[in-house]
């Protein structure tokens, strides 16, 4: 729960100092997985983005935005950025290079190269990670690409 | 490597389609790919901010206009 927590305060304190407009809410429940995010936060399915982390081939670390729905290609996301290739990010890697937790990673907040697909831009609103598991974002897909100054471009399979 | 498109198009679909809009890249060899779709009844001023910051987050200083 402290650990929890701190991951949470910190996201919040980038919020704060950034001057997002968005809403941190918090649940007693997970919010791991799209079911159980949308479940928690009684929103549609379609109403999610994950957070997808990848590490390029030459080593940085890349963020995948997409629809809940949607997979995210590693392909496509390697040669937007003019790579050869990406590799899923481990457990360990997310947390070191983000900051935060595996399923609770949110779209912005800590050094990555971003990447939104195209599509996230079609809602008005979404929800992404927290910080924790228990948390997530509500905001706008224009807001969250001036906060991480993504590169918007298709990514999705 | 870099797939960059040249140019970026808002594309207002036909009525008899449904309407709304359509923003699509294009890359240097013409190849056309269709990036997101947009209701006809979302507010254009929103839609024209989302394609501006497309545009620009793909290096790009404007776009285009066309109709379908």
């Amino acid at each position: 729960m402290h650990a929890q927590h701190h991951y949470e305060e910190k996201l919040k304190n980038f919020m704060r100092r950034h001057d997002l407009a968005a809403e941190h809410l918090s649940f007693e429940v997970s919010c791991h997985s799209v079911a159980e995010a949308a479940a928690a936060a009684q929103a549609d399915p379609t109403d999610l983005v994950k957070n997808i982390c990848l590490i390029g081939a030459d080593g940085q670390l890349i963020v995948a935005i997409v629809k809940g729905e949607d997979r995210a290609s590693a392909s496509r996301s390697a040669k937007a950025l003019g790579l050869t290739e990406a590799r899923p990010a481990t457990e360990a890697e997310i947390l070191e290079r983000t900051g935060y937790p595996c399923g609770g990673t949110p779209s912005f907040g800590y050094d990555a190269a971003f990447l939104v697909d195209a599509r996230v831009m079609e809602k008005s609103q979404v929800f992404t990670g927290g910080g924790s598991e228990y948390s997530l974002v509500k905001i706008s897909p224009v807001e969250l690409v001036k906060a991480n100054k993504a590169l918007v471009t298709r990514i999705s399979r | 490597m870099n797939t960059r498109p040249v140019s970026i198009v808002l594309q207002e679909q036909r009525e008899q389609r449904g309407g709304g809009w359509e923003v699509i890249a294009i890359y240097h060899d013409d190849e056309r790919e269709t990036l997101a779709t947009f209701s006809p009844f979302l507010n254009r001023e929103l839609i024209k901010e989302i394609v501006e910051l497309i545009s620009r987050s793909q290096g790009l200083n404007k776009y285009e206009q066309e109709q379908e």
